[in-house]
Order: structure tokens, then C-alpha cells, then sequence
């Protein structure tokens, strides 16, 4: 049995670790590849495009622009980590997920809550200044590191039940998206220039880094480092964490053991769309690559909405009206002799 | 006060330098540098000790609450909640008396409460007045004549206890409406296992953590007639109160699920929770959220906590509440004045622990004395709840001394005055050093088919020197409560 309330916390929270640790992610491998002059000729001008692209990334331009003149490392790396006003930095996302986990923590083993809250707690021990002095990468490093603990002992300490896959939609269904979006950046700042040369091995091992497929990907496909064979790994493996093709089984798989347990019904909204999704996979494979890609990403990343104004109206919307802030006041005039 | 001696301020127990008794029941020792019997392992050990070694292990212990997150909100913030490390030690013999005191107490409230809302005898036979009774806070009219399963309406309680100078054990406080604390009981004891092993050896430490499961049996044996495998649920107002940690921790131990208000609806008079497949009926709840805000159809409007309808499900015996609406006239702090006749009354039996001599001012003869004697009294309020609308007569200015002689003058009913107890202190590390703190006792009570006492209970300490006031929503601390024999 499982609270349609605990559903949404688990499913929420799970999202936004995933979404802390690609924001982390994607700051350290985009910050290294600035370093260097892997945009092409012309060093510091085609830095500022990269550190726009992790702006891109992140999805959220307007508000960066409104808060900040020009995109540098120092603003960029701010906005990213702790941007109060960037829902999406990782101080926000970690800090939404503890208090969402805080409400529902009797649902999942103490180890994992307690590692989500070092994870929180330990964010306080950085300012603006350790970050410039430091670097990104001992931050994304840190923040890394707690959220692959958290996963790992979500792994290896939690029951495949309920609440186990409601946390493995959000990761998973999250993790498409994202991916979904770097390929969209990684093809439009692709578009500007011809690919050849060594810059264009440096720009697809960037993007393959950023989604920790580097190794892989040179594992299965040595001989071709082209923005297509990139793209088409990163969607349509079946078998590396972070390709689409991965997250959407996962996603099908999760959802097919709630229907087992009873949880959702076997025709229930997220599994048509999730289907959809892998429909849309199978043929993408057989059409030719280059002219389909963007409208491809497109539909996917429209799918990825799809699933979760699907799982959102049919597990969790049920019989509940909005909760008026005054509750949290009652709340804490509660007498606890 | 005499000055004391201080402990010897012996090279070997630097931990323990300066540690004086100050004519103070001292719970470690019986006199300066003797400990009593039950310490005497413990004491070897920390002479043992250098004072960083043990500070070490306190920073360990800090961290690990802080991790769990194991917080009270005071001031409005989360806050870890304060431990000392160095347990209190109660003997088992002692214990053994003790225990059977409280047992005979919680059934005695209980008792009382089946009594007020059933025919109302020790009313109709003079033990105490009516309109004392129904003028109580916590009085529910709407309770009358409600026969809860098996008749029960206390099914955990917490009795504070302290010790007065002469270590005699008394009750201070009655809590039977939804007491805190528990889960500080068992964590901890699961920290102290963790951070200080070397402690138990050499003892026999009485297990603690069991306390979560003799609740949920007690829950389960209320359930209503013929339900087989109830369904229990913990029922919290949410995160943004106090003792959500104490709630959270509770229903993950007895794997009960932990809902809130707006998770559960009452269709076809039945209580149901709210799950991702649809709804599911509940058959006991264990609430911690107050009466009126159980239910905004019969009860409180305004409330946003509760389920509309609950109360008429209550009414008619398809769903338990625990503890039951209505307890609060039991530990109404009016009632307490009467709780050694009440235990006479009921049990036919003398009250096991005695209490601290209590005043009402709503009594002509009380109130003089009372407003004459403000200086040396305790003043309470009667539905003051964890340590707020209280005066220390000793230690208030004469402004606020008199301002409450006013509030007790105009409404005497609201106030009960206590003579002051010297509370026993115990050592409580301090910048490096042991230093003498007044300590209480919360032990828990569960009452199912019997009443059950967790062993030992929640030492709670006042943080501040000389401070009488324990209350963890008053920045107060815990310890340990070690019940040791061999």
C-alpha cells in the first residue's frame, strides 16, 4: 500500500537529487572544457559561448540573464551552485529534496535519509569564495560523491517495493529528459560549425563526458567520435545508465511492477506514453540519422513531459484538494507534552 | 547553601575536578567522590578516561544526531536535540518498585476517564467536584457515553518523575494526551551502543528499543471488534511540528504508515487513507495532533489537520483513536491535586509514588496561602503543555511574581501552585568538565490489555546552571537511562 502523498514526495525528491547530481555534472565537465580552446579558433570568445551552453544546459537563460550581465565561470558556477534565485542549482534542487524526503522519511531506510541530509548539511560548508578558490570540481566532486552514496544505498538497502520504483521513475524519467537536452545544446552549437578535426573529437567527448559515457562510448565505438554516432549512442543504447533508450526500459519496467503490485491499473495513463516512447526508439534506428535528430530530441523531450503530467494525474492527484498554507501553522501549535 | 566539599581533585579523574553535590540529591554520587553502588563500573571506567578521549565521543554523538536529523524545533528552528553522554543509572531494584507505581498510575487515569465519560461515579460518591471536572481543558463533551475498545482511553502515557533531596521518587506531571519522546528514548540508546560500547561492559543494561513494538501491539490490541490484521496508522499534523522527528521515527519502527489529514477521508462511515490504487480503510489511529483538530465537521471548523466525519466513526466503535478524544481531563493539572485519592478510589490500593504537594487556588484557602507564598512556590498553568505559563516563584523578580498574583487572582481556575522541589542533579559534560545539572525522568507507559513500562525512560536535563526547567521545546537535553543490575 502505498500513500498517493509518499508517491509524489519519493517521486519529486528522486528527481531533484538526479537533477543536482547532472547540474554538478555538467558544471565540471563544461567548466574543464573551457580550459582549453575546444570550441574552435579564437579561445576566449568561444569560451563565453561554452559557458553559455551550461546556462542553456541548466534551462533557464531568461532568469540567468535577469540576474547576471554576462556569463563567466565566476557567474555561471554561482548560478549553478548556489543561485538562490536558479531553481535548478544544486543548493535548490539538494534543498527541495531534503525537505520533500524529511516529510516521507519513514518510508525509506534511515541510511538513505541520513545521507541526503549530509548531503544537504554539508552544502553549508561552501561560500562564494572556497568556490573561486577551489575550483568547480571539488565542489561537483563532493556533491557527486554524497549523491552516488545516496543512490548506492537506495540500491542496496531498499526493498523493490512501491516506494522503490516511484523513486526509479523519477530518477529515470529525469535522467531521459536530461540527456535529451544536452543532445539538443550539443547539436545546436554543433550547427554553427563544420565538423572535422580534433576539435570535433574534443566537443563529442565533452558531451559524452557530461552524460558519464566517455569510456563507454569509446569502448563500443572507437573508430567514430562524429556528433551522429555520439547522439545516436547517447539515445539509442539500450544498455549504458544515461541513454534514453535505458531510462525509458527503466521507466517501463518500474511501471509494469506497480501494475503487478497493484499499485496502478494495467491501463494506466504512464504506461501508454511510456510505450509510445519506446515505439517512437525502435523506428527512430532505422531512419536516416541527420535529418531526423532534431525533431527526434524534440518528441522525446515532449514525451518526457507527457509521462509526468501522466504518473502526476493517475497516482497522485487522487481525491486531494491543494493544501492551504495555514496547515503548517496548525501544525506547529500542536502540544507535544 | 553550605559550601560543600568538592570532589577530589584527584590527577586521575580530571573529569570530574571540581564536581561538588551542593546539598543537591546527586544521582552519581552518594557523597563527593563516592559513587553510588549502580555507578561504581561506570565511575572506574571514566577515571580511566582523559577528558579528551570522552569529548571525542561526544562530537561523535553530535554529529550522529545532526545526520538523523534527529532535531525539536525551538525558537523556530531545527535544532539537534541535545545529549549528554555520561548515562543515568537507575538499579534494578529500585526500578522494580518504580515500575509498579506507574503501572498502577496509568491504570488509575484510565480508570478515571472511563469513569467521567461512562456513569460518573467518583462525581456522584464526592471524590472530586463536578464542575472542576468539566471545566477541565481537555474535558470533550462529546465523549460522553463513548465506549472506546476494550474501554481503553490511555494507551501511552508519560509520567515525569524527579527526585527530591532526599531521592525519593515523585510524580511531577501527568502526560496522557500525546506524550513525546520515545523515539530520543530509543535513538538514544542506539547512539550511546555506537559511540560509548566500553561503558556497558561489565553490567547488565536493560534493553530499550523494544519500545516501539510494545506500542504498536498496544494499537493493535485496541482495534474495533472483528477486525482481524487491523491497519494502523500514525496520524502527524507534518513536518513543520516540533516532534515530527518523534513521529516519522515511531511509524517507520512499527512500519505503520505515517499520514497526515489530508491523506484520509471518511466514506460510507468508514475511516480510509488515500493510496495510489485508491483508498484502503483504516482501523486505528494513533494521533499526535490535539482533540478539536481531529475533526472540522463535529469538532473545530478551522481545522486543516484533520479528516470531516472522523468523529461519528468514533462514535460508533469503527475506528480507534489512541489515545482516546477526551484524555486530556485526565492530566489536567486541577486532576493531579486529586490523582492519590482517585488511586485510592478506583484500585482500592495506596499510591506506590507519592507527588509533590499541590495547591488550588480555586479553593479559598489554597489561594491565600498560595498568593502569600509566591516566593517558594512553582506556579502552572493548567493547560500549560511542555513548560510554557510557568513561574519558579524562587527565581522570578517581584514584577513578574506579582503580575502572575494578578493572573491567579482574576482567574484562579487556570492556575495550580506546587511547593518547590530541590530536583537531584546529575553530572552533564560541560567545556570539557562534568558540572551538576537538575535532571527528571519521562519513563513511558503502554497500555494494551496491561500496562507494560519501557525499562528506565528519557532523562531530560536542564541545560542551564541552576535551571529547573527540562522541557525539550525549552532548550533542554537528554540522557540515557541505563536500569543495570549485576
Amino acid at each position: 500500500m502505498m500513500l498517493a502523498r509518499v508517491a509524489e514526495a519519493l517521486f519529486w525528491a528522486s528527481r531533484d537529487i538526479e537533477r543536482a547530481e547532472t547540474t554538478a555534472r555538467g558544471l565540471e565537465v563544461g567548466h574543464a572544457a573551457t580550459l582549453e580552446s575546444v570550441f574552435g579558433a579564437g579561445a576566449a570568445a568561444h569560451g563565453e559561448a561554452s559557458w553559455e551552453a551550461l546556462v542553456e544546459l541548466a534551462g533557464d537563460p531568461e532568469e540567468f540573464a535577469a540576474e547576471h550581465q554576462e556569463a563567466s565561470e565566476r557567474s555561471v558556477a554561482w548560478h549553478l551552485t548556489f543561485g538562490e534565485a536558479n531553481p535548478n542549482s544544486v543548493q535548490s534542487s539538494v534543498t527541495r529534496a531534503r525537505e520533500t524526503v524529511r516529510s516521507v522519511r519513514d518510508r525509506l531506510p534511515s541510511e538513505v535519509w541520513e545521507a541526503i541530509n549530509t548531503l544537504y548539511l554539508d552544502l553549508a560548508d561552501w561560500s562564494a569564495s572556497r568556490l573561486e578558490r577551489e575550483g568547480p570540481y571539488a565542489f561537483c566532486a563532493q556533491v557527486r560523491r554524497q549523491i552516488f552514496l545516496v543512490y548506492g544505498l537506495v540500491e542496496h538497502s531498499v526493498r523493490r517495493d512501491d516506494a522503490y520504483q516511484f523513486f526509479r521513475l523519477g530518477r529515470f524519467l529525469e535522467r531521459a529528459d536530461r540527456t535529451a537536452r544536452l543532445l539538443e545544446v550539443a547539436h545546436d552549437i554543433g550547427a554553427d560549425s563544420a565538423p572535422a578535426g580534433p576539435f570535433d573529437v574534443q566537443r563529442s567527448a565533452t558531451v559524452l563526458r557530461a552524460a558519464r559515457a566517455f569510456e563507454a562510448f569509446i569502448s563500443v565505438e572507437p573508430n567514430d567520435m562524429s556528433p551522429a554516432a555520439v547522439s545516436r549512442f547517447l539515445i539509442l543504447d539500450d544498455r549504458h545508465p544515461c541513454a534514453i533508450a535505458f531510462c525509458v526500459d527503466n521507466l517501463a519496467d518500474a511501471l509494469g511492477d506497480l501494475v503487478r503490485t497493484g499499485d496502478i491499473a494495467a491501463d494506466a495513463p504512464p504506461l501508454v506514453a511510456v510505450d509510445v516512447a519506446r515505439d517512437l526508439l525502435d523506428t527512430a534506428g532505422r531512419l536516416p540519422w541527420d535529418r531526423i535528430l532534431a525533431e527526434l530530441l524534440a518528441r522525446l523531450r515532449r514525451l518526457a513531459e507527457m509521462i509526468e503530467g501522466a504518473i502526476v494525474e493517475s497516482c497522485f492527484l487522487a481525491e486531494y484538494d491543494r493544501r492551504p498554507a495555514d496547515a503548517a501553522i496548525q501544525s506547529t501549535l500542536q502540544p507535544q507534552d | 547553601m553550605p559550601d560543600q566539599p568538592s570532589v577530589q581533585n584527584d590527577a586521575a579523574a580530571p573529569l570530574f575536578a571540581d564536581y561538588a553535590t551542593d546539598g543537591f540529591y546527586d544521582e552519581m554520587f552518594a557523597a563527593p567522590g563516592e559513587p553510588r553502588q549502580a555507578y561504581a563500573a561506570l565511575h572506574r571506567r571514566l577515571l580511566r578516561m582523559e577528558p579528551p578521549a570522552f569529548a571525542s565521543k561526544a562530537r561523535l554523538a553530535e554529529s550522529a544526531y545532526l545526520a538523523q536529523g534527529i532535531t525539536f524545533a525551538h525558537d523556530g528552528r531545527e535544532r539537534p536535540f541535545p545529549f549528554d553522554l555520561l548515562p543515568r543509572l537507575i538499579a534494578a531494584e529500585e526500578w522494580a518498585q518504580v515500575e509498579l507505581g506507574l503501572a498502577q498510575r496509568v491504570r488509575a487515569l484510565d480508570r478515571f476517564c472511563q469513569d467521567i465519560y461512562g456513569p460518573a461515579r467518583a462525581i456522584a460518591d464526592g471524590v472530586l467536584p463536578r464542575h472542576l471536572v468539566v471545566t477541565c481543558g481537555g474535558y470533550q463533551r462529546a465523549m460522553v457515553g463513548v465506549e472506546p475498545p476494550l474501554g481503553r482511553f490511555v494507551h501511552l502515557a508519560g509520567i515525569d518523575l524527579v527526585r527530591d533531596d532526599a531521592g525519593r521518587w515523585l510524580v511531577l506531571e501527568d502526560n496522557v494526551r500525546s506524550p513525546s519522546g520515545m523515539s530520543y528514548l530509543v535513538q538514544n540508546r542506539t547512539f550511546m551502543r555506537r559511540v560509548f560500547p566500553e561503558a556497558f561492559r561489565g553490567q547488565i543494561v536493560e534493553p530499550v528499543g523494544h519500545g516501539p513494538y510494545l506500542l504498536l501491539w498496544a494499537l493493535q490490541a485496541v482495534a474495533p471488534v472483528g477486525v482481524d490484521n487491523p491497519r494502523v496508522v500514525l496520524l502527524t499534523p507534518g513536518p513543520a511540528n516540533a516532534a515530527y522527528y518523534d513521529h516519522a521515527f515511531l511509524a517507520q519502527q512499527m512500519g505503520i504508515p505515517l499520514v497526515e489529514g489530508r491523506d484520509m477521508v471518511v466514506r460510507n462511515r468508514r475511516l480510509y487513507v488515500k493510496t495510489t490504487a485508491g483508498r484502503e480503510r483504516v482501523d486505528v489511529v494513533y494521533r499526535r495532533i490535539d482533540d478539536t483538530f481531529l475533526d472540522p465537521a463535529s469538532l473545530r471548523p478551522d481545522s486543516l489537520l484533520g479528516v470531516a466525519g472522523l468523529m461519528q466513526v468514533v462514535r460508533e466503535g469503527r475506528v480507534a483513536i489512541c489515545n482516546a478524544i477526551g484524555t486530556g481531563v485526565a492530566d489536567d493539572k486541577a486532576i493531579y491535586a486529586y490523582m492519590p485519592d482517585l488511586i485510592r478510589y478506583y484500585l482500592d490500593e495506596e499510591p506506590i509514588i507519592g507527588q509533590v504537594p499541590t495547591y488550588l487556588p480555586e479553593r479559598d484557602a489554597d489561594r491565600d496561602y498560595v498568593l502569600d507564598h509566591l516566593e517558594r512556590l512553582f506556579v502552572k498553568a493548567v493547560d500549560g503543555a511542555g513548560g510554557h505559563g510557568m513561574l519558579a516563584g524562587a527565581a522570578a523578580s517581584p514584577e513578574e511574581r506579582e503580575a502572575f498574583a494578578r493572573r491567579i487572582a482574576a482567574n484562579p481556575r487556570a492556575y495550580i501552585a506546587q511547593e518547590t522541589v530541590k530536583l537531584s542533579r546529575a553530572p552533564v559534560l560541560v567545556n570539557g568538565g562534568f558540572r551538576p545539572r537538575h535532571v527528571d525522568l519521562r519513563p513511558f507507559v503502554v497500555y494494551g490489555r496491561a500496562p507494560v513500562v519501557v525499562p528506565g525512560g528519557l532523562t531530560r536535563v536542564a541545560l542551564r546552571e541552576g535551571s529547573l526547567v527540562v522541557n525539550s521545546s525549552q532548550g533542554g537535553g537528554s540522557k540515557d537511562t541505563w536500569v543495570i543490575s549485576g
